[in-house]
């Protein structure tokens, strides 16, 4: 959905600190979660080669058989311990697969986004290469992949985007903005691109940010506005539509 | 060979003598409507600039193989102009034409032919393309690195420098406005820079086979080194992943490690001979580091190659990474000429996760003064499209959250001509080059995308034994050597023990870390050292053997300890130091001049006192003026992640 040469300008740094954390493409694609402690197994074809626990350092001490016949039975019977949040038992040579394959040629094909999916569907091949015991969530905060194409797919071409999330005072947490065409975000820029806004969480300002959109980028299909604690439930809810209704939000979907 | 009109010293650059302080900001042109280019270089100079900085990207102006655009055709393109701009405005100007130059480009600033030129290409250890997107995000497409050892990718590179490299020698100072260019950007594998992810294309290992003869002078000494029977150097196969499985293979892996360190420094100067045969030989070649400090980068030894005049080191911490940052600039002040950061963030590029506050850059900014920096190029002065957070937007506009700071630092510079103010540590800690080959040698994972599936790090360190000891020690004792100086007050250097003896000799005090190995050549300069004067401690024990594990006890003489205590205790005691282990003090003095920094990089505000000796007034000169006077000490107060910075003045 990246496109090749798109534009990011206009930048405001307040947004831009505010929404930098969901820029970390690692959060969408590894097992591991911030502030787990687990217990990371790594064998070359069955022997084993390391064991590192990631409170204490590299574990000589677990006896595990060589070889690793089954990653699957020894992830679950060392997860049984109760010692750890996670326990994650990899193949290197499953490691050098996923390398070798997502490096086979220049990929001028792919987008960055479809790249980095081509990489999490040959990690995630459902192989014993790498095998996670709990098993890692299918999605992000329920989002996914095939979820976020599917709505830009849906988006005439051009159109806009917008999302304007303000601080329980009324001053602007993130205001941003954004330009489709034929499915590819091909700008982005927050409200220094725009003309001047007046923010509030309300039907009229919904109104006054759509025309600033179709002014500047383009038709407007979906915008949001709501605030920082209502984004904040959005984000990790299950239910998305239930978390604006009932937050304190505005928006417009296609 | 031209004689050399402006050259590297050590407060500034030297134009024809003449002091240059290198107080730089980066402004791209081609990325900035045409119309406002005066109005941006007014607002560099109102922000009290006198030195601008710029890529000259190549697939910008390299439109398709042999023509170029220098402005008929997009305006924004004509560099030319832009270096009048700066002419008629007094202001001087860093170049920087790549190849490679990043500055979040799509590829990079490479033009796409070049990149999809199959004998341009790098390859992996499992002998794959490499792409710059399997290790790091660098968005908004992935690309096919290059090797730096392809010579159809210097031959390319050529036809890139035939066309840009006259436009630039019309305009070198003294008459015009380039005071210095750049010799590549960031060379290290394009961040792939673990020891075995690349670079194994037949180029590259051609280029190992030259330096393997050059190291080992005949295939019959390497093959007593490696216990092999090569018929040839070009027979040789590198080892393609850690860790070092026996002991006499200790010689193979680590010539590896060392190849990586040879093909930047081989290529940077490569690239720097290419500029000076087109005319760019009368201003220095410089080269910025992206942020290594340790293999597969080898800053002093890069630095004395004839074709690199200077180098300097990229800093983009934040305030939380201090230790880190401090330890960065130690190292350039303790090996370079003229401790310099090519690009010391103002802003950040669009994918970083945390955009900095001005007070956070003030509090960088102000630690890399005090530590020992005397050049530096704010990245980016002006923004532009991939970028935020700089002082004056793309539009000629002063940020009015960002752009005071800039106004007060350059005043400050100015006011106080704090170019003319140094450090004196007295005592230089130096890293063994040989310790960290080793132990880079022994890691393993190194392939594309593992950087996407948060594993440890202890998960990539392979410990085999070979039945050496120390190591862990070693690398504990530097680490407790460092943090024990700091705890004490004492102000240090960094190096490594490629350091030329020249640099040793300027402090009275080398401790040495060092395991069971060490080079002979660097146990001989370090000999050198102290037959010449100097005290040299070595820790936590002597080395016996050279970096090939054969026996090798040059150093077997000298005075070895095993705990940090002994050298604090061996150096002078801080002129000024705070009361409060929290809070780091430096001095920098200009004859009887006296800057005392004071750092607080913690989250917590500091009450404490800073202590000397007799009777002192002591003025603030950055922030709020205030004044102190103390027998034998004042309290302070910080606030978090803040520093202050008081002047000596007479008692009253």
């Amino acid at each position: 959905v990246i496109d090749p040469h798109w534009l990011l300008q206009d930048l405001d740094p307040r947004t831009w600190r505010a929404i930098g954390r969901f820029f970390l493409p690692s959060q969408y694609i590894a097992a591991a979660q911030p502030g787990e402690h687990g217990l990371f197994v790594l064998h070359d074809g069955g022997a084993p080669v390391r064991a590192v626990d990631t409170t204490v350092g590299p574990r000589s001490d677990l006896a595990i058989s060589a070889p690793v016949m089954d990653p699957r039975d020894l992830a679950r019977e060392l997860f049984a311990t109760g010692e750890w949040d996670r326990v994650h038992v990899i193949d290197k040579r499953h490691l050098a697969h996923v390398a070798m394959e997502s490096q086979a040629t220049p990929r001028r094909d792919l987008t960055l986004d479809a790249y980095y999916h081509m990489v999490y569907d040959l990690i995630w091949d459902g192989s014993a290469g790498y095998v996670v015991e709990p098993p890692r969530s299918p999605d992000w905060h329920c989002w996914t992949y095939a979820g976020l194409l599917e709505f830009i797919a849906r988006l005439p071409s051009p159109s806009a985007l917008g999302l304007c999330v303000l601080e329980e005072d009324g001053s602007l947490h993130v205001g941003l903005a954004a330009r489709v065409d034929g499915g590819r975000f091909t700008r982005v820029t927050t409200f220094e691109g725009l003309p001047p806004l007046r923010p509030t969480v309300t039907g009229s300002f919904l109104e006054e940010f759509v025309a600033a959109l179709d002014q500047r980028l383009g038709p407007a299909a979906a915008v949001l506005v709501c605030t920082r604690s209502t984004f904040e439930t959005w984000v990790v809810s299950d239910d998305k539509r239930a978390a604006l209704e009932s937050g304190n939000a505005v928006w417009q979907v296609p | 060979v031209t004689a050399k009109r402006v050259v590297v010293g050590e407060s500034g650059l030297l134009i024809d003598g003449e002091l240059l302080p290198v107080y730089s900001g980066a402004v791209h042109y081609w990325r900035l409507e045409r119309q406002l280019w005066p109005v941006v270089l007014e607002q560099v100079k109102a922000l009290g600039f006198q030195v601008v900085e710029t890529y000259i990207p190549w697939s910008v102006h390299e439109i398709a193989p042999g023509q170029f655009d220098w402005g008929s055709i997009d305006d924004r393109k004509d560099v030319e102009a832009f270096m009048r701009l700066c002419e008629e405005r007094n202001l001087w100007l860093l170049v920087r034409p790549g190849p490679l130059i990043n500055a979040e480009l799509t590829d990079f600033g490479f033009p796409e032919w070049v990149l999809l030129d199959p004998d341009v290409q790098a390859r992996t250890a499992l002998g794959s393309l490499h792409l710059d997107a399997a290790w790091g995000l660098h968005p908004p497409r992935p690309f096919p690195v290059p090797s730096y050892a392809s010579e159809r990718f210097f031959q390319l590179v050529g036809g890139w420098f035939d066309a840009v490299c006259p436009i630039i020698a019309r305009h070198l100072a003294p008459t015009g406005c380039v005071v210095a260019v750049q010799s590549d950007n960031e060379t290290c594998y394009l961040f792939h820079d673990q020891p075995y992810a690349t670079d194994y294309a037949p180029d590259s290992l051609r280029l190992y086979g030259e330096f393997l003869a050059d190291r080992h002078g005949s295939i019959d000494q390497l093959n007593a080194a490696y216990r092999s029977e090569y018929a040839t150097f070009a027979a040789v196969e590198p080892p393609r992943d850690g860790p070092i499985g026996e002991r006499t293979q200790t010689a193979w892996f680590v010539d590896w490690i060392a190849y990586k360190e040879h093909q930047i420094t081989w290529s940077v100067a490569r690239l720097a001979r290419m500029l000076r045969e087109r005319g760019l030989d009368s201003i220095p070649i410089f080269h910025d580091v992206a942020f290594q400090y340790t293999t597969p980068l080898d800053i002093p030894r890069m630095e004395s190659d004839p074709d690199i005049d200077w180098v300097g080191l990229n800093l983009y911490r934040p305030p939380w990474e201090h230790r880190q940052l401090a330890d960065r600039v130690r190292f350039l002040a303790g090996s370079t000429r003229l401790p310099f950061v090519p690009e010391l963030g103002a802003g950040l590029w669009s994918h970083h996760p945390v955009t900095p506050t001005s007070a956070e850059e003030e509090f960088v900014n102000l630690s890399v003064l005090m530590y020992g920096i005397k050049a530096f190029s704010f990245y980016m002065l002006v923004e532009r499209e991939r970028w935020q957070g700089s002082p004056i937007t793309r539009h000629g506009r002063l940020r009015p959250d960002y752009a005071p700071f800039y106004a007060r630092f350059t005043r400050f510079l100015r006011e106080l001509e704090f170019w003319r103010f140094r450090r004196f540590p007295s005592v230089l800690v130096v890293r063994n080059c040989d310790l960290d080959r080793y132990r880079a040698a022994n890691s393993t994972l190194n392939y594309g995308n593992v950087d996407l599936l948060r594993l440890p790090a202890a998960l990539f360190e392979q410990e085999p034994d070979l039945g050496l000891s120390g190591i862990a020690e070693a690398v504990h004792w530097l680490d407790q050597l460092t943090s024990s100086l700091g705890a004490a007050g004492v102000d240090y250097d960094l190096s490594n023990t490629h350091l030329p003896l020249e640099h040793l000799r300027r402090y009275p005090l080398v401790c040495v870390q060092s395991a069971e190995f060490m080079a002979a050549e660097d146990q001989l300069r370090l000999l050198e050292y102290t037959q010449a004067g100097g005290r040299l401690i070595v820790g936590p024990m002597a080395p016996r053997l050279d970096e090939y594990l054969r026996p090798c006890a040059l150093l077997g003489g000298v005075q070895t300890v095993e705990g940090p205590t002994e050298i604090v205790r061996a150096v002078p005691p801080p002129e000024y130091r705070a009361d409060d282990p929290r809070l780091d003090v430096v001095v920098q003095r200009d004859g009887v001049r006296r800057l005392v920094f004071v750092a607080n990089p913690t989250a917590e505000r500091v009450t404490a006192h800073v202590t000397f000796s007799g009777e002192q007034h002591l003025r603030s000169v950055w922030g709020e003026p205030r004044t102190a006077q103390g027998d034998g000490s004042i309290a302070i107060e910080l606030q978090p992640w803040t520093v202050q910075v008081w002047s000596r003045e007479p008692v009253s």
